[in-house]
């Protein structure tokens, strides 16, 4: 086997040899924690565990504070009746609730009484909600029976007492409602260490909006009993702009079973709701997609249809913003981030809005919930001016357009085809790169290739040279061992050939056979020198004139050989040692 | 010197690793708590950093009569001991010995009634919403009353600590903290929150026992988060006890090699075949 495939067949066997007690030693010594990441009952690996950021009390405690102390400025708003502040209030509360699901969730807290004060804090927010929404409409029923022209009606009075006596009802379940989640919430919080001062005031306000509400309870007017089929149908206020609500109510006659009540704007069902058995009934009714103008509104229930009341809708004016930035999307096209949002006192939900690009229709996009919109526009590279423009349509409000945005689209900096395509290429240049190593490793085993070898040294490389052309020739002319050692003439040209086949070693102790053996041959020893140690050799020859010659060669040789040295200093120094025997030897001289 | 020698050499160097190797794996155990654990679970590091001069192994109770002013360290333990010995640990304590047990689920709380003391250890997986790691069961807990292992303002990192009841509370977690019984640590319907008493001490005589109920801060594991707690214990002159407790645990060839390493004439003589090795392969010029 030649030496370098032995080397490589040794390692390869002791590489599998520690690959294997590797895999053996890997228990318990070589623990990974993908290998034990539960633990057990006595703990769990830190290893296993992220610890990059954790959440703690301290993140907990601020949040749950704030929700503690929302609820009094959100009563407080409903005192002043002020819905829309309570509203916005409800929507950060509703924000709060959302982090500290999230928050408890990655606590490991979302359950127990953690869990109970969530879903508290929840069921009042909602309470709250429906208060305010209570609130409004017996306000609104209290001010449709205090008005001057309905004074002397008496059916609308009677109307007015008995929804405001349901609307006290209800008032009073929700107020319970709260004073039972109020306590859960504060037994909790009192426990933890929370500050309940505001919770508690909070309640007390609570409890005086429904005091104040309790006494405000109207008698109810004596009226003639009606047994025909009739309904009567109020509504508060009659003018209303966009996502105004106005509050309808009214009885249904003859009372005795729950009826459905359609209201109607223009011969439009445009909401449902249901009487009670003594014929009462009540809903409100938010402007959205009805035109500017006046419009009839009626209620029907069954065949009856109630006396129509107009309802004014006067039209608001609205507002479009719009921000343009240029990006590059899927790393090759180029266009414009449009965002802008749409405002009529309140955010415009649902409304279409168009781009113009440089005063060419560029499309449609719709609005949000919270009246705002987004959308990429695709466009090669150069600069742009673009505009948002809001049509109305059936909505109570004004046409209008943003100012002209500029921008300029810019192209990218590799202009690098499109995903996919690139995706194709390198698959095709991978396929290509192995099939080219392959080819290469292949012609390189079969010897097609012969990659250039590093030069030694400029006369080695011009021995060497001669002697590759030698053999080649020799292969050329007979292909045998003979024909080889006939074209090796000289003592270097044998020397470099056995260094090419047989490696160092081997070269010297030919070299030296051929020197000594010429030194005998000289001397008249013929084959005895064979029996002779190098050293032996350089004390017959002593005497002659080449014998320090010799001696350093004997001594260089001595390393390479019996010193096992492979350096390069040692070889180049027999080399050298070599080249004055060769001049002192030649085949010439002997 | 041609390429096989090199090879030969690189051969012998890989071998004399995979030999170091195999003795170091077969010296090592799986045991949890062991002292010859070098896994995540195993207790190698803290025995790693004790000072030896330091160090007595206290392997049956009636050594303990021998030591004065001093702390015996009983981590984790599985055997219960009868009252005659628990008398021993008590003799030991009164004299003005100090005595710190970490347990959380083995036989503390029998050892704890043996030696007479009035804390208990209650079981149930301590949970806090104040923890080092994204698990609640790694707890923290923090300095309420002055004692000698943890300053004020540094918390000890718990990992599935029980909790404690009676003696005068050192360190307890946050109101944050509940205990179930549940594996995966979250809260439930029934858990309270509250502050629990992890470490407590209780006078006996002239000494102190220290009660720790989670003997995971020893472990390799816990190494970074809790260095502080394990210095400060390491600082007095320390007994640790090997009778009871988990440490000593080994098993297999791990236990031939150990009991070979402790023992001094075992090493000569293993000393003087190797060199009866070297000298003959020197001879036979086979190095």
């Amino acid at each position: 086997m030649r030496p370098h495939l032995h080397n490589l067949f040794a390692m390869l066997l002791i590489g599998l040899t520690v690959g294997g007690l590797l895999v053996f030693a890997t228990d318990p010594l070589l623990y990974t924690v993908k290998k034990d990441p539960g633990g057990s009952a006595f703990h769990t690996n830190p290893d296993s565990l992220d610890d990059d950021y954790v959440s703690s009390a301290a993140d907990l405690v601020p949040l749950m504070q704030e929700m503690i102390d929302g609820g009094e400025p959100i009563v407080r708003d409903i005192q002043f009746r002020d819905s829309t502040a309570v509203q916005n209030r409800l929507a950060m509360s509703e924000e709060r609730l959302t982090s500290l699901e999230g928050l408890l969730l990655d606590l490991d807290l979302n359950g127990g009484e953690i869990g109970s004060f969530l879903a508290a804090m929840e069921e009042q927010d909602s309470t709250l909600s429906e208060l305010m929404d209570r609130i409004t409409a017996f306000d609104t029923v209290q001010r449709v029976g205090a008005q001057e022209e309905n004074r002397n009606n008496l059916q609308l009075q009677a109307s007015v007492a008995r929804q405001s006596a349901l609307l006290q009802r209800g008032i009073r379940v929700l107020a319970e409602r709260y004073v039972h989640d109020h306590e859960t919430v504060l037994g909790i919080s009192t426990r933890l260490d929370f500050d309940t001062r505001k919770y508690r005031e909070a309640l007390s306000r609570v409890k005086s909006l429904t005091a104040e509400i309790e006494g405000k309870e109207l008698p109810v007017p004596e009226t003639t009993s009606v047994q025909e089929d009739g309904i009567t149908f109020y509504i508060y206020p009659e003018t209303a702009a966009y996502r105004n609500t106005i509050q309808v109510f009214g009885v249904v006659y003859p009372p005795g079973t729950e009826q459905v009540v359609s209201l109607l704007l223009d011969e439009t069902i445009v909401a449902t709701t249901q009487s009670d058995r003594q014929g009462n009934y009540r809903t409100a009714y938010t402007i959205g997609s009805v035109p500017a103008g006046t419009h009839r509104l009626t209620a029907r229930s069954g065949d009856v249809t109630s006396v129509g009341r107009e309802l004014v809708i006067p039209e608001t004016g609205s507002s479009i913003a719009l921000t343009a930035a240029p990006v590059i999307v899927n790393r090759w096209e180029t266009g414009a981030l449009c965002n802008g949002s749409l405002m009529a006192n309140y955010p415009v939900r649902n409304a279409p809005v168009r781009i113009f690009t440089d005063g060419i229709d560029s499309g449609e996009i719709t609005t949000t919930e919270d009246g705002t919109f987004s959308v990429f526009l695709p466009l090669p590279p150069r600069s742009y001016s673009l505009r948002a423009v809001f049509s109305p349509g059936d909505l109570p409000l004004s046409a209008s357009m943003s100012d002209d945005v500029p921008v300029t689209v810019w192209a990218p900096l590799f202009n690098l085809p499109d995903p996919s395509t690139m995706d194709r290429i390198l698959q095709v240049m991978a396929v290509l790169l192995v099939g080219a190593v392959l080819v290469i490793l292949a012609a390189d085993a079969g010897g097609v290739l012969r990659l250039p070898k590093r030069k030694e040294n400029t006369e080695a490389a011009r021995i060497q040279e001669r002697i590759e052309e030698m053999l080649r020739t020799a292969d050329r002319k007979t292909g045998s061992d003979a024909a080889f050692q006939a074209a090796i003439s000289n003592l270097l040209d044998q020397y470099w050939a056995a260094l090419t086949k047989d490696g160092l070693s081997e070269a010297a102790r030919q070299a030296y056979l051929t020197l000594a053996g010429r030194i005998a041959q000289s001397l008249g020893l013929h084959l005895g020198y064979r029996t002779l140690t190098p050293r032996e050799m350089t004390e017959y020859c002593s005497g002659e004139h080449y014998a320090s010659f010799f001696t350093r060669f004997v001594s260089n040789y001595e390393k390479i050989r019996y010193g096992s040295s492979n350096s390069e200093k040692d070889r180049i120094g027999f080399e050298r040692a070599l080249q004055n025997a060769y001049q002192e030897f030649g085949s010439d001289r002997y | 010197m041609t390429g096989i020698r090199t090879c030969t050499w690189i051969a012998g160097a890989l071998l004399l690793v995979s030999f170091l190797v195999l003795i170091l794996h077969l010296s090592a155990t799986g045991e949890e708590f062991s002292r010859y654990n070098l896994g995540w679970n195993g207790t190698s590091d803290f025995f790693a950093d004790l000072d030896h001069h330091t160090v007595t192994y206290i392997t049956v109770p009636a050594d303990l009569s021998k030591h004065t002013n001093t702390t015996l360290l009983i981590i984790a333990p599985t055997r219960t001991i009868t009252a005659m010995e628990g008398s021993r640990y008590r003799d030991f304590v009164a004299r003005g010995n100090t005595l710190l047990l970490a347990d959380d689920f083995g036989t503390g709380p029998s050892f704890l009634e043996a030696m007479g003391s009035t804390i208990r250890i209650h079981p149930g997986n301590l949970s806090s919403v104040d923890r080092a790691y994204s698990d609640s069961s790694l707890a923290t807990a923090v300095f309420v009353k002055e004692n000698p292992f943890l300053p004020a303002g540094s918390p000890l990192v718990l990992d599935h600590a029980t909790t404690l009841e009676g003696g005068t509370p050192l360190l307890t977690t946050s109101v944050f903290s509940w205990v179930n019984e549940t594996p995966n640590g979250n809260l439930t319907g029934g858990d309270v929150l509250r502050k629990y008493t992890v470490m407590t001490e209780e006078k006996i005589g002239n000494g102190t026992v220290y009660v720790l109920s989670d003997p995971s801060v020893f472990i390799n594991g816990m190494t970074g988060p809790d260095r502080q707690f394990r210095k400060n214990i390491t600082k007095t002159p320390l007994l640790i006890d090997t009778y009871t407790s988990r440490v000593a645990r080994i098993g297999g060839i791990a236990e031939l090699i150990h009991s070979v390493r402790s023992n001094l004439e075992y090493k000569f003589l293993i000393a003087a075949l190797l060199m009866a090795c070297i000298l003959a392969a020197w001879h036979r010029r086979i190095i």
